[in-house]
Parts: C-alpha cells; structure tokens; sequence
C-alpha cells in the first residue's frame, strides 16, 4: 500500500520547512531506518528516516530542492515493489478514460487508487510507553536506539533508565579514565548511523529565517524587563582555575567552561525559583517539572541554541562533556532539533566580546535568559569601614524576564540567589 | 476500637443516628419488625417505633418517590432495598426526581436520603439478587455513591451520608456483610470521594470496587512471593470519585488495572481508565487494563456464576501480566 | 355565599388568567424560550383548593403548573421571568414552565413527569406525620397521570399510612391529546378512591364554589388525622395542550365553544352578581387592580437581567446553608 510522504513537522513552531537534499533517488529501495531526506528548519538540518522498507517514488510536480514549503505538504510516496504511485495510477486511469476500455493484467487495483491514509502507522519506529518517553526525554536518552523489554517489543521506564545509567557510567568513564575505555558505551550505541553525505546549505536562509521570526516574535509578544547586577565572581574564577590545572595534570579533556558552571548553578537557583522555570501558554502559565538549560551559541548559520537536559543533577563533568558535543555539533551544522527542544531557561554569554551588561531577548516560548558579561578584575571596596579595598574578579548579570509569566521581585530574587551561587560556590557545589 | 461485622458496624451508625435525630426515619419491605433480611435494622423497630421503622407494600417506585417528597418537606428517609436490583423500578423517580431536585430549586430544597441495598455476584442468587449498578448511578449529577468495604468505612460513611444534604446511594456488597474488622469508638466520620490505599505497593495499581478490593488484595498476597508489590487501591465512592490518589499511585508504579463485578461497557473502569489517560498519560508504562464482570445477565448455577466474576486467580494472573507488558 | 371569600376566589381566577395570557402573547412574541402550558380554562380548581392553605402546607404540581404556582402565592412577575428565561424568575431560569419551584410559599415544584407529583405530596404527607406538624400536602394532576402507576403507588401509600394529603386530579378530558375516554378503563376516576379504602368525590372543576367546599372537606379531614382523599374536578382546558401547537384532529371546535361558555369566571361572576354578593363596582376595581398588577410584572419579568452562564453548574449538589 502507497504510503504518503509529507513534510515533516520540526520542533513546535514550525509551521514550514526547506528541502535540502534527497538522500535518495525517485524508484530507489530505501531500507527501514535509512535517512532519505534532508530538511531544514526550526533552525536546524534533520534527517528524515524511512519506518519501512520501501520504494521512494517522488511526485513528478512536486516541491523541488531548496523550495520551503508548508507542513503536511505532499512530496511523495513509499510504494513496494510492483505496486505503483497513486499518481501514476492517476495517469494511467487519464489515459484508459482516453483510450479504449481494457482490462490489463495489470490494471491497478482500487487499493492502489485510494491508498489507505492509515496503512504502516503501526509499523512505524520501537513502540515506547508514554511514561517511558517522558523519563527518555528528562534524562536526554535517545530511545530510537534502545530495544524494549515489554512482551510486546515496548520500551518501557525501565529500559530507558538502563540505558541513562550505562551512558553516565560511560561518560564517566571517559573523563576520569585517560584511555578511555567507553565500555558500556555500546549499551546506548549498538551501531552509529551511517556518514551521510551533507550538501552545506547555501548560506542558512531557512536558520536566518527562523530566527528573525523568533526574535520579533520575543520582542513584541512578552513584556520584557531586564534587570542587571555585579556580582564578585573570584571564587568560581578560582574553582575553574583549579579544575584546569588538576586536568592538565591528569590528561582530561574536558574543562567545564564558565557556561557549564553557570548552567548548573542557575539550574540550581531555578529549582528553588520555579516560576522563573515557567512558560506563558493560552491556558496560562505553565511551570515546568524539569529544568532544561538551552546554552546560544554563535555558528556560521547563524544563532543555535542546544539544550542541556537536567544539568542540575548532573556533576560538571559530565555537563562540560555533553555541552562539549553539543556545541561542536551546533557548529557543524549537524545538531539534531531534538537536541534544540524543552530548554526551559537560555544562558547567552557575550563575555568574551567585552560586553558588560546588555538586554538578551526571551527565547520564546521560556519566560527568562541570563546574559553573562565579560569577567574583568576590578578594585573593590571589602569593608567600608577600615577602608579595605582588594582586587577582584567581577562580572556583571543581566536577567531579562517576562514580566506577563513572573513578577519583578520574584525574578529579582531569583538574580539575588545566582549571585549568591556565583560569589560562594560550595552553597551549591556538593548538589 | 472494637471487633464488628460489616452489618453490626452500619446498623450501629443508623442506630445513633437516628437517636440524635427524629428526623430520620427508614421505609423498606420487612425493615421494621422483622429487622430487615440482613439484619439491617435488627431491634430498632421496638427502639423507634412504626412511624421511624416503616414497613412497606412492594412498592419501590412508589415509596422511593414518597421518600423524594419526604426530604424535600425536611425529612431524612433510609430506604433499605435489601437488593439493590429492586431499585431499578424507581429509577425515574431516582434520576429525575431525588438527583435533580437540588438543581432545579437553585439549591432551595435539600435532598438528605440514603438508599441502601445489597450488590454483587455470589451466592447462586442469580440475576434479580446479583446486580451492581455503582456505574449506572455514577454517570448521573447530583447523585452520590458510596460502596464502602471495610465495616470502619461502612460505619463512617453511612454517618456521613446520614448528616449531609446530598442524595446517597449505599452499596453493600452481600459477600461483605458478615466479615469483621476494626471500628473506631466514639463519634467519626469518613469521607466521600477520599480513597483509602488498601495495600502499599510499586509495581503495579489495582483499583477495586467493593468486593474486588478484598480479592486485589488476596491477588496481592500471592503476587508478593514472586517479588511483584501490589499497591490496592478502594477508592470507597465512585461518585465522588478520588482520581487524585489513583494518579498519585500511577504516578509511582506505571501500570494501572481496574478490576471489578460489574458490565465493562461504559462503566466505573472506563471513567478510570479515561481520566487517568487524560491526567496521568505521561506516567503511564504500559496500556490501562480491565477486568470486569463478563457483559452477560448473572446465571445461577455454581460454575456459570464462577465463570463470570473476576476471580482472586484471574486477577493475580492478569496483574503479573501487566507488570510484563 | 361569603363576599370577601367570593372576591377572593375572583381575583386569584382573574389573576392566572390575565397572567396566562400575557404568557401566551409573550410566547408568541418570542419572550418564552420552550414551553408554554397555560391552565385557561382550569382556574376554578387550583383557586378554590389553594384558598384553603398557608404557606406551610405543600404543593406538589404538574406540567400544567402556572395555575398552582400562582394560587399557591406565587407572584405573576416569578413565573414571567421564568419563563423569559430571566435570573429574577422563581427557578432563577432553570426551569421554565415545567420547572417552577417556590418551597419559601410551599409551591414544591411542578414538573416536566406526569405522577411523582402523586408519590412527593405522599411523602410530605409523611414528613408532616413523622415531625406531628398540623400540615397538608396537595398532588395536583391531571387524567393522565391517573393511568401512571405512581397514581396507584402513591394513593395506596398515603391511604395505608393515613396521610394528610388531597389529591386533585383535574380530569380535562385529555392527556395531551389521548381522550381519557379512550385510556381509562373507568372514565369516573373518582371512583378508584374505593380501590384504596378512601373517600372519592367528583367536583364540577368549573365551579369554584363547588370547589372550595368540596376542598375544604378534605382539608378538614387531613388535618385531623383522617388520611387522604381523591378529588377528581371535571374541567377543560380551552387553549391548546401547549402554546404554538396544533389544537385540531382531535376534539371539535364545538366542545371548545360548549366548555367556554361554561367559562369559571364567568360563572362565578354570574352567580356573584346574581345573588347579590357583589356589584359591577367590586368586579371592575378586581380587573384594574389584577390588570396593571399583570402588566406591571410582565414589565418587570421582561427587562430582569439574564442569568450569568457559569451558574449552570451551581447547585448540583448542596453548597452550604
């Protein structure tokens, strides 16, 4: 039965996308699993996957490479061997109404006339529980790749909670061992999906794109405030200094950045000031269970911003191993919009371009962003009243906030405890 | 704290009940000299008198409806059905009259009645002496109904159903009345629409009504040998329905079954079942499963009845296998 | 024949009527949004009963209910704005013509059933033997009703538990539009009062007087303790079974024309005038006063203020004293 392929819906927003690439050619078997389309949109280029075995047949008029197009927009059909295209049968009834009536051989069967919209929905992808999909995306597991143990093949919790320890173990593992030996790293990832061939596409229109609508949408649907403090930021100065120094020793790679640090912290902070942690919906406002922290990253196409599931469980090295990943595959253009989806709260850092303090815009639909400013040694006054003066390493926050979802003092507060954090780590450190 | 069945343990709360208020009186066939069938109003006749304790023609649409008129003029009737299948002969009076009265007034009429009545499957009592219409009666506003299990729950519910304002339809199922358990001393009352979490467990939530609690829980009992931890919920009235600590329960274990005697087809774990899919999708680790009396009239004999009724056996069987789903 | 007590039963027959007709011209101007049962025709036996209680004793009523409503003391602008749909109305819009509850007066409420009516005057019946209180509960129905079985239930259970009750059923001939010829085996219902071992009287229900004699016997009765009774009043209604419809096929325009002029107003007035009790001035000075009373409600009823949407779920269960 002839199986309609539409473009795809990427991310929650979408409401269209490009085509970037057939993988695939028009009559050519792809094999259950197989990527045959690349579309960009939602700020990033996916990889389309085939549910089945199938021959990839595209519409003669269709849409063409590098066209955007609308969501649910026909681009062609699966058909299996010997079967044929709906709109070949099209033709072919178009020219038995012309010709003389016959019957063939092979005249199509209804069937094939009025494909069943329905037909291969059960066969698609590893059946999951929605409990276990919820946990898969909290702990920032990808499920396609587990084998559930239901008795009817389902992923269950239990599978994917497996799977999250083994990668943990495997990280781990990675950091401290120097040869690292990712032993239980095969656990999550039987076989890495086969090197595609990836056309760059011509200058990120699509990326640009979203992003002007996402910016203006920002600016003109919240009602931004943004506050700014200086914080004295010595001592997570020195607590990096420290883990680079005792890293050089040891031969680990990674060194949590001071995005990293502060994704923990502010994660931190946000669980103990969940209406920061919140979105505006059309029901009201809705606070999240998890905490997600999307980190801006500047790339060629143009701004990204990869999430970091629950960084507020995870220790610093773990977190600098995955931002380690994410931004490097943000910056290769091959970061999946997955890997982009359910930040609750964004951090932007413009330190490193001498900026201070400036105004973030809300990254939609999140209710907040911190903006770190550069970190710069400043003298400061220690006492007043002994006239006690010292050289410190200072920085300066810029919170802005959604003041339809959270109120100023609340958000004030919230600024208030990432100083604390940021001036006296070990509040939080031992979490 | 004493030792009383469940028929002792309701009767006590009509009992002082009726003795701090005159306002409750009690219709039903053979309620008042006799004591009812099951004893339900055992030597309250000789306490209270004719008027209080009042005997009646077979009559059910006709008392039922008499007893509508009774608590909309400031009376408080019980009626005791002694089965609750003869209830169904007063359902216009049920559904039109006694459930909507409230509504219909703006509130300016009180419709404080309780009708009581025996449920369930067991017994050869085959069809007219079998029913269990908890869904039925659920499915209709203004009603309440309460199907307490435990003689402490009868006890503090009828109390509760005999102080408030609210129509309440009591089922009590008749393989129930003669167990024991606890009762609290002195004056309590227990809630409706508050469910009681019969047994502790976290692998899987079995939800019972009535009867099927006791069997989830013998269920459980055999289920813990193989290392599988039940956790039984009653939810005690199914109008109100507690779906907060089902939730809770799915919350934790992941997995939900509803057992119960009566039709599967738009009834008491269809309501769950729905609910729980609508507030608790994203707990859940496998389907929602039922199991429910077979969609058949009550037959009478021995290994027809038997056939027809969730068994302690099937349960326990069906629980395992959810937990592998 | 007692002149406040005649003037009295006048007024309340003018009353319904006037009040009747303006619903039925509000009906077709659009200002009821369902139903509209009107009891032109019937007033006499509703009049000539409730003249005979306070507002401790209980009515329990039919579909046909704005005459009770209003002889039990119901105001016209209640039962207007009820049946505009208004939040002031006496149901506070919940009910419409079949719907109308004032317990504050003791109307009990009529209802969209034929017969539980029967079985809840019965039960306040009850209540007032169980609490001693000196009250009467009133069913009143139709021909109908009598071939339900509640009517045999409900008549049974007050007549073995002797309860202070009347039951009135106002026999007009038809039960919508099925003759009680056709559906009663007996036509005289009066006389299944025999079946249950209680008094059974048949009333003209156009003749007031006849009426509130015949009511009051009953009264007295249930009062001292002597059980129920069974009134069946003979009586018409001369609009049709509900307005806006069809009121041919089945009964003749003669038989209309036959009972309207047995019209109850007109016969009280007549006899009124002719025994001397009262004069044209008596008689005109209870139309103006009950005709601006009339219009004056209906004017009030017509610009009462909506009922607000979200209380329509207030109410399902009790909210507190």
């Amino acid at each position: 039965m002839a199986v309609e392929i539409v473009m795809p819906k990427l991310g929650w927003t979408a409401e269209e996308a490009t085509i970037t690439e057939w993988t695939k050619k028009d009559g050519e078997l792809v094999q259950r699993g197989e990527v045959y389309l690349l579309v960009e949109g939602d700020k990033s280029v996916n990889e389309i996957e085939s549910f089945e075995t199938a021959i990839l047949r595209l519409l003669p008029d269709g849409p063409k490479v590098g066209e955007t197009v609308k969501i649910g927009t026909l681009l062609g059909y699966f058909v299996q061997p010997g079967e044929r295209a709906p709109f070949e049968a099209a033709q072919m009834m178009a020219t038995q109404a012309q010709s003389a009536p016959s019957v063939t051989a092979d005249a199509p069967s209804l069937s094939t006339v009025d494909p069943d919209p329905y037909a291969g929905r059960d066969k698609r992808g590893p059946k999951i529980s929605p409990r276990a999909l919820r946990v898969a995306n909290e702990l920032g597991v990808d499920w396609q790749k587990l084998t559930g143990s239901g008795t009817s093949g389902r992923i269950v919790e239990a599978d994917v909670q497996a799977a999250a320890a083994a990668a943990v173990a495997a990280k781990v593992a990675v950091v401290q061992a120097p040869p690292a030996q990712p032993v239980a790293a095969q656990v999550i990832a039987p076989a890495p999906a086969p090197p595609i061939a990836r056309a760059t596409p011509a200058a990120g229109n699509a990326t640009r794109k979203t992003i002007a609508q996402r910016m203006s949408q920002s600016a003109h649907t919240t009602a931004p405030v943004t506050l700014t403090t200086e914080v004295d930021a010595s001592e997570v100065f020195k607590l990096r200094e420290a883990i680079k120094g005792d890293a050089k020793r040891s031969g680990v790679s990674s060194v949590p950045s001071y995005n990293d640090i502060f994704a923990k912290l502010v994660a931190l902070a946000l669980q103990e000031h969940p209406a920061l942690n919140a979105s505006w919906t059309d029901e009201g406002v809705l606070q999240h269970a998890h905490t997600n922290i999307g980190m801006a990253v500047q790339t060629e196409r143009g701004l990204l911003v990869p999430v970091l599931r629950n960084p507020a469980a995870k220790s610093l090295t773990v977190i600098a191993t995955e931002a380690a990943q994410l931004v490097e595959r943000a910056r290769n253009g091959n970061i999946s919009g997955d890997e982009m989806r359910s930040g609750t709260f964004t951090i932007t850092n413009l330190g490193m371009y001498d900026v201070d303090g400036f105004t973030p815009i809300i990254n939609l639909p999140e209710c907040a962003i911190l903006g770190l400013g550069r970190m710069v040694a400043k003298v400061v006054v220690i006492d007043e009243a002994t006239e006690k003066t010292a050289i410190r390493k200072m920085m300066t926050l810029s919170l802005t906030f959604d003041h339809r979802v959270v109120d100023g003092a609340p958000a004030a507060q919230f600024l208030q405890r990432i100083k604390q954090f940021v001036e006296q780590p070990y509040l939080w450190l031992t979490r | 704290m004493k030792e009383l069945t469940y028929t002792v343990a309701a009767r006590e709360a009509l009992d002082e009940e009726m003795a701090r208020d005159p306002r409750i009186f009690v219709m039903g066939e053979g309620i008042g000299k006799r004591g009812g069938n099951f004893n339900t109003t055992l030597g309250l006749y000789e306490k209270y008198g004719p008027t209080r304790l009042c005997d009646t023609p077979i009559s059910e649409r006709g008392f039922v409806g008499l007893a509508v008129g009774a608590a909309m003029s400031g009376s408080i009737p019980v009626i005791d059905f002694m089965m609750v299948d003869f209830i169904l002969d007063a359902m216009g009076e049920i559904i039109n009259q006694m459930a909507k009265m409230q509504y219909m007034s703006s509130g300016r009429l009180r419709m404080p009645m309780v009708l009581r009545g025996c449920i369930g499957i067991g017994g050869a009592a085959a069809t007219h002496h079998s029913g269990s219409y908890y869904s039925i009666f659920s499915n209709i506003p203004g009603l309440r109904v309460i199907v307490p299990t435990t003689p402490a729950d009868v006890k503090g519910m009828f109390r509760t159903a005999l102080r408030g304002n609210d129509p309440v339809i009591m089922l009590e199922h008749k393989n129930l009345l003669s167990n024991k358990g606890p009762v609290p001393d002195g004056d309590y009352t227990t809630p409706f629409g508050q469910a009681r979490i019969a047994r502790a467990g976290k692998h899987v939530t079995a939800v019972g009504v009535a009867l099927t609690v006791q069997k989830c829980l013998q269920a459980a009992d055999q289920l813990a040998k193989q290392g599988i931890e039940v956790e039984v919920i009653d939810p005690r009235s199914t109008s109100p329905l507690d779906i907060a600590t089902i939730l809770q329960s799915v919350k934790k274990t992941g997995r939900l079954m509803i057992v119960d005697d009566a039709f599967e087809p738009c009834g008491f774990g269809a309501e769950v079942s729905a609910q729980v899919g609508t507030h608790g999708f994203d707990d859940l680790d496998a389907p929602i499963r039922r199991l429910s009396g077979a969609f058949a009239p009550t037959p009478y004999s021995p290994p027809l009845e038997n056939e027809i009724v969730p068994s302690v056996e099937r349960i326990a069987a069906a629980l395992g296998e959810l937990v592998k789903e | 024949m007692e002149k406040d007590t005649g003037l009295l039963l006048y007024r309340n027959m003018l009353l319904i009527r006037m009040s009747e007709e303006r619903l039925a011209q509000s009906r077709q101007a659009g200002l009821v949004y369902g139903a509209c049962h009107t009891y032109v025709g019937e007033e006499a036996v509703a009049t000539g009963v409730c003249a005979h209680l306070t507002q401790a004793d209980m009515v329990f009523s039919t579909h046909r209910g704005h005459g009770h409503a209003l002889a039990k003391g119901v105001s016209p602008f209640e039962v207007m704005a009820e049946l505009y749909g208004r939040e002031t109305g006496c149901s506070q819009g919940r009910g419409g013509s079949m719907h109308l509850f004032k317990p504050e007066v003791g109307l009990m409420g009529t209802s969209g059933i034929v017969g539980p009516c029967i079985l809840q005057a019965a039960g306040a019946g009850y209540t007032f033997k169980l609490l001693g209180k000196p009250n009467v509960a009133v069913a009143f129905f139709g021909d109908g009703a009598s071939n339900n079985g509640a009517f045999h239930e409900g008549i049974n259970l007050a007549a073995i538990y002797k309860l202070p009750v009347l039951f009135v059923c106002e026999n007009n001939l038809y039960a919508t539009e099925v003759p009680s010829a056709y559906a009663s085996g007996n036509p005289d219902i009066y006389q299944r009062a025999i079946g249950y071992g209680i008094p059974g009287v048949k009333v003209d229900g156009n003749d007031a007087w006849a009426m509130f004699l015949a009511a009051g016997e009953a009264v007295r009765r249930a009062r001292a303790g002597e059980g129920p009774t069974l009134i069946e009043a003979k009586t018409y209604r001369t609009r049709a079974h509900s307005e806006g419809m069809r009121d041919v096929g089945y009964r003749t325009q003669e038989e209309v024309e036959a009972w309207k002029a047995r019209d109850p107003i007109k016969l009280l007035r007549d006899r009124l005038m002719g025994e001397h009790v009262a004069d044209e001035d008596d008689i005109d000075r209870i139309h103006n006063e009950v005709g601006a009373l009339v219009l004056d409600d209906h004017n009030h009823a017509a610009s009462s203020p909506m009922p607000k949407g979200q209380d329509a779920l207030r109410h399902v269960y009790f909210e507190g004293a």
